[in-house]
């Protein structure tokens, strides 16, 4: 039997904004996909534990203040050292060479404040491999 | 000193010597008001707010020449930008500081840090001197009374960021629990009060609410609650409100309309003088001149950066014409970044150039009295009142932030600015009406990332690592375990707190201590 789509979205490093990544799981339940939201000030190591044991399609790391290219490219590491195949997105503000060397890095998709929210539900929803 | 605000010689000082007053109309009927023009008035104009920085970025030393040119072309004021880390009691060697140190703000997270970044600086001259420590407050506080007891320079007076109460919902710097972290802000008031400080050692903000997207209004009801809960327990405390309320701030914003702007900053004044007068009963002539502090901004775009130039001055203006008595102004790529050296210089200019140009300063209180103003004045204070009034009948700050009324009434307004520049309804130039994109170009000012933060950052990581080892031992220790103590209990932090710090303390070694403390009391 088929279950919802999974996400495991996260704030990584030590920013508290959390308008955004709470409002991107508003929107990604009422489209159908299952959140689990690990609240502020993770470590990478805590995101791909969670992402596994849950075996999520897509994870999903906010950082509004700085670390999103650093802790998310950590993310992708240690998820492949785990044989985890979970796509990385990235949500926040980050300067133009940080977003463009985590993409390089296996960075998935980038969002930036201002991006259209069906936008970023398409996005996830496509990478699910559930969908 | 206080005058008769309709005394003393006209101004002529414009191109055909129009002869200006101190003062127009009658004195208003609200003490906090009339106290506050017949004292202003007494020392003549310019009536104008002290030229305030918030600045800070990579390491100590890249900070202390950028606050040295700040004081250089007109800073009065020194807020200091902490990293996240240092506001959230984190070295920076620390795995969850990664790629943060020195980035959102300087990195100070040590005595001889603050030290690095205040040894430029010409006391004598400066007004005042601050930092971000809102959840860390009985660290921030000892650490600039340190470096200004070591400097001689006691008359300098405080201007700290000591508000946690709005972090749990407007800016997620919280740390502990709200009932810890009133404790610690009005421990830092209270040693203020008791070591006589001069200045405010917490700014009530209003600020961060309006951020975070309840709108100015709302944003200013709320942070009255606030204000009203750290007053209650200070006097619970056995201080007097008088000897509380002056060491007391108010950090207000307003950034989409002049007249609302300046009726905001008037109405916090009245209000914050009526809570004093109403709820703790002190007499109208005994209330302390309540400080008003702003942070001018206006829509700030990107892609236009030197665009923001003329918004800001806008808003600078109408702070000032609202009261306001410390004023930050926006750089203008202060929505790409963390401001250049050019566009934090252009902001001083522009807080000094208001302050001094156009007559703007030339009153005190010029808007008063008008149709307009005045309609709008009571507009506002008659929303804030509502606001107040209905976080009150909830049970106050602390019991509506745990019953999550004060996230709904942000969570209400989130939009509102977003909603009115997509419907057209409200301009926005150059990127919903005006656009010109093959120009933007003309636009773009001064503005680069500072390179090399990431070889800085792995700089201080060292120097932390080093400051550790030649500082670790037992003396160090015996102060940490004054700190865990008086944590556990009920004393307040920042005696030990300050005496770790001498000993050499750091800012994640302390907040650890206190952590420990908070624990093991339950």
């Amino acid at each position: 039997m088929s279950r919802r789509p999974r996400v495991v979205l996260a704030k990584v490093g030590l920013d508290g904004h959390d308008v955004g990544v709470l409002l991107i799981a508003k929107h990604l339940t009422e489209a159908g996909m299952e959140v689990v939201y690990l609240g502020k000030r993770n470590l990478p190591e805590t995101i791909v534990a969670t992402a596994v044991a849950e075996d999520a399609d897509v994870v999903g790391v906010s950082s509004l203040s700085g670390g999103l290219g650093e802790f998310s490219v950590e993310v992708v590491r240690l998820l492949a050292e785990q044989g985890a195949d979970i796509p990385v997105i990235t949500g926040g503000i980050a300067e133009d060479d940080e977003i463009g060397w985590a993409i390089d890095a296996g960075v998935r998709h980038h969002f930036g404040p201002g991006e259209p929210i069906q936008h970023v539900v398409d996005t996830f929803y496509g990478l699910t491999s559930r969908a | 000193m206080t005058a008769d605000p309709h005394t003393g010689e006209p101004v002529r000082t414009n191109d055909s010597e129009v002869p200006i007053h101190r003062h127009y109309g009658p004195l208003p009927a609200e003490p906090s008001l009339r106290e506050w023009i017949t004292t202003r008035a007494g020392n003549g104009p310019p009536y104008r707010p002290r030229a305030m920085v918030y600045t800070g970025q990579g390491s100590p030393e890249m900070t202390a020449e950028r606050v040295r040119m700040l004081q250089d072309v007109g800073a009065e004021s020194v807020l200091l930008a902490c990293d996240l880390p240092a506001q959230l009691g984190f070295d920076p060697d620390h795995r969850l500081a990664r790629a943060q140190v020195g980035r959102a703000g300087v990195s100070c997270g040590t005595l001889d840090d603050l030290r690095t970044i205040c040894a430029p600086l010409d006391l004598e001259k400066l007004d005042s001197l601050g930092m971000l420590a809102n959840s860390v407050g009985h660290v921030g506080l000892p650490m600039v009374r340190e470096v200004l007891a070591e400097r001689g320079a006691e008359h300098v007076r405080l201007v700290m960021q000591n508000d946690p109460l709005k972090e749990f919902t407007a800016r997620g710097t919280e740390l502990f629990s709200p009932e810890q972290a009133v404790r610690i802000a009005c421990d830092t008031v209270g040693y203020a009060i008791e070591e006589g400080m001069p200045g405010y050692a917490m700014a009530v903000c209003s600020n961060h609410y309006d951020v975070a997207g309840a709108g100015p209004v709302r944003a200013l009801g709320i942070a009255l609650a606030n204000g009203i809960t750290y007053l209650e327990e200070l006097v619970r405390r056995g201080h007097s409100a008088v000897e509380a309320a002056k060491r007391i701030m108010l950090f207000v914003n307003e950034r989409s309309d002049l007249f609302v702007c300046a009726a905001v900053f008037r109405v916090a004044r009245a209000l914050w003088g009526e809570i004093l007068r109403e709820r703790f009963s002190v007499r109208p002539d005994e209330i302390p001149p309540v400080a008003l502090m702003g942070y001018a901004h206006g829509l700030e775009t990107s892609n236009e950066p030197l665009v923001n130039v003329p918004r800001c001055t806008l808003s600078v203006a109408a702070a000032t014409l609202g009261g306001v008595d410390y004023l930050c102004a926006a750089s203008y790529d202060e929505a790409l970044r963390v401001p250049s050296t050019e566009a934090a210089a252009l902001a001083v200019r522009t807080l000094r150039v208001v302050g001094a140009e156009h007559g703007i300063t030339a009153s005190i209180d010029p808007l008063a009295g008008g149709h307009k103003f005045t309609d709008v004045e009571a507009w506002v204070r008659e929303q804030v009142v509502r606001e107040l009034d209905r976080i009150e009948e909830r049970g106050g700050a602390l019991a509506c932030l745990y019953s999550g009324y004060i996230a709904e009434l942000i969570d209400e307004r989130r939009g509102t600015r977003q909603r009115q520049l997509d419907s057209g309804e409200r301009e926005f130039i150059g990127e919903n009406t005006a656009g010109a994109p093959r120009w933007q170009g003309l636009f773009a000012g001064s503005t680069e990332p500072v390179p090399g933060l990431d070889v800085v950052e792995g700089q201080l990581r060292e120097r932390v690592r080093k400051h550790k080892e030649q500082h670790a031992g037992p003396a160090l220790d015996g102060t940490l375990e004054r700190v865990r103590l008086a944590a556990r209990g009920t004393g307040n932090l920042l005696p030990p707190s300050a005496e770790a710090l001498r000993a050499g303390a750091t800012i994640e070694q302390i907040i650890e201590a206190t952590r420990s403390g908070f624990r093991e009391a339950g």
